[in-house]
């Protein structure tokens, strides 16, 4: 019986020292880099409660509670007051994380390196803003089989619910993927983007 | 024995989601707004001048370079459709219809309309609203849905893609969402340089038409209200409305 005991009792340890390094490994990750995920920077700041629903709460509730935001526009105006026609005090790049000592209405008051001032809730977030990694791996299916099974799986679910005038009709609705993957491929340069708001005397 | 055994579930159950199990719920968002727009890319067809859509997309991409998310690709295309309206799906597919470029006087107002589909994408309201639970009895339903080899699981996956269409076609989203959508729109045309009050003009133009905003979106007057509070003592420098180069490409 003793040895029972001991023996459990030692399986505690092991697991708890476990449990406590991988939870020291993951929570006491620094500054979120490249590598790290978006969704990993949001899941340092929020409880593990959180974490298992998509739709709990919405972003803004999230960023309230953070009490610091990463600014996720490639830049932000710092203005005096929490206004859009106040005067510019600084500028945030992406990826600045900035401290919430207050809030008005969709502003946040922040302070960084020891200038503080007003950023617009529009160009923060909770979540850090990490480059994108690579492409979502294209399908290797059928695409006639795939196409058949949406397009009906659709049908049923929308006539259900009486979702658009074509579904009552005798109009059929089927997917386009290919034409999704045409819009894909024709992805823009950040240089053609750029000449065009140069052109356009935008982003000055 | 049995108190041991609850110990090590809540030491396991309390730790927090591994990377990759993050990078299954982007691949997931993405999967599923690239199906729901193979859906609605089927129900309207894409408008097919190259020239209008490259010029979309240059607009789109502008807002987006300076207040887009980094983790994903926009892409903007036009429905061919007379229909009033523009939907943006989860994972940066953004589409406008023809009938609603008609209704444009400049490339402001459009860079407004595309700003604020922008903004639902980069807060994930479809997302959202979907309520996927992350994980069931089985493990984590982000990794099924990107397998999806199992009937059970494709069906479940055409559901909730089929939720997503019927949410941007006819439920709409939460009205909260798309107040905070033409905020989000006002600030981003201000960032790069448009004039925002020109999103205004847009939404009182169209508040008139028998348009998809009218059943999915709020009452129009109360959208406009809300911007104009937001713009009460702006007064823009510098801004551009950019007629001529609508004209020019519309």
């Amino acid at each position: 019986m003793s040895q029972k005991y001991t023996a459990l009792k030692k399986g505690l340890c092991v697991s708890l020292l476990i449990g406590i390094t991988y939870t020291g490994i993951l929570t006491a990750a620094p500054k979120p880099n490249e590598e790290t995920t978006q969704i990993d920077a949001q899941a340092q700041s929020e409880s593990a409660r959180n974490r298992r629903t998509l739709k709990t709460q919405s972003s803004r509730e999230k960023s309230k509670q953070t009490r610091q935001v990463y600014v996720y526009s490639r830049s932000a105006p710092l203005m005096k007051s929490a206004s859009i026609e106040s005067e510019q005090v600084a500028t945030l790049n992406r990826g600045d994380l900035v401290t919430i000592v207050g809030e008005k209405e969709d502003w946040f008051e922040v302070t960084v390196d020891e200038i503080s001032g007003w950023v617009s809730y529009y160009f923060v977030s909770s979540e850090y803003p990490v480059e994108r990694k690579a492409e979502l791996s294209r399908d290797k299916i059928n695409l006639k089989k795939q196409s058949r099974r949406r397009a009906s799986a659709y049908s049923t679910a929308a006539t259900a619910r009486g979702l658009v005038e074509q579904d009552t009709t005798n109009k059929k609705v089927a997917s386009d993927i290919k034409s999704v993957k045409k819009i894909e491929e024709k992805t823009l340069t950040d240089t053609e983007v750029k000449t065009f708001m140069k052109e356009g005397q935008l982003n000055q | 024995m049995r108190w041991v055994l609850v110990l090590v579930v809540c030491i396991i159950s309390s730790l927090p989601t591994p990377s990759w199990a993050n990078d299954d719920l982007l691949k997931t968002e993405i999967k599923i707004g690239r199906n729901i727009a193979s859906i609605i890319v089927g129900i309207y067809g894409l408008y097919p001048s190259e020239k209008v859509n490259h010029y979309v997309s240059l607009v789109g991409n502008s807002v987006a370079y300076l207040n887009g998310r980094t983790d994903i690709r926009y892409y903007f295309s036009v429905l061919n459709s007379d229909e009033i309206n523009a939907l943006a799906c989860p994972g940066g597919y953004i589409f406008i219809t023809k009938g609603l470029l008609k209704q444009l006087e400049n490339e402001a107002q459009l860079a407004a309309i595309l700003a604020h589909e922008i903004s639902h994408v980069n807060r994930r309201h479809v997302l959202r609203a979907l309520n996927i639970k992350p994980k069931d009895k089985s493990g984590s339903i982000f990794s099924r849905f990107l397998q999806s080899r199992h009937s059970t699981v494709s069906v479940a996956f055409s559901q909730t893609v089929s939720k997503g269409v019927s949410i941007l076609l006819q439920s709409g989203l939460q009205h909260q969402d798309e107040y905070e959508a033409d905020q989000g729109a006002i600030f981003y045309c201000s960032q790069v340089g448009y004039d925002p009050f020109e999103y205004i003009k847009v939404l009182n133009k169209i508040q008139n038409k028998q348009s998809g905003f009218s059943v999915t979106h709020p009452k129009m007057s109360n959208r406009v209200n809300k911007i104009q509070q937001s713009l009460q003592f702006y007064s823009p420098k510098n801004t551009k409305k950019l007629k001529g180069r609508y004209q020019k490409n519309v």
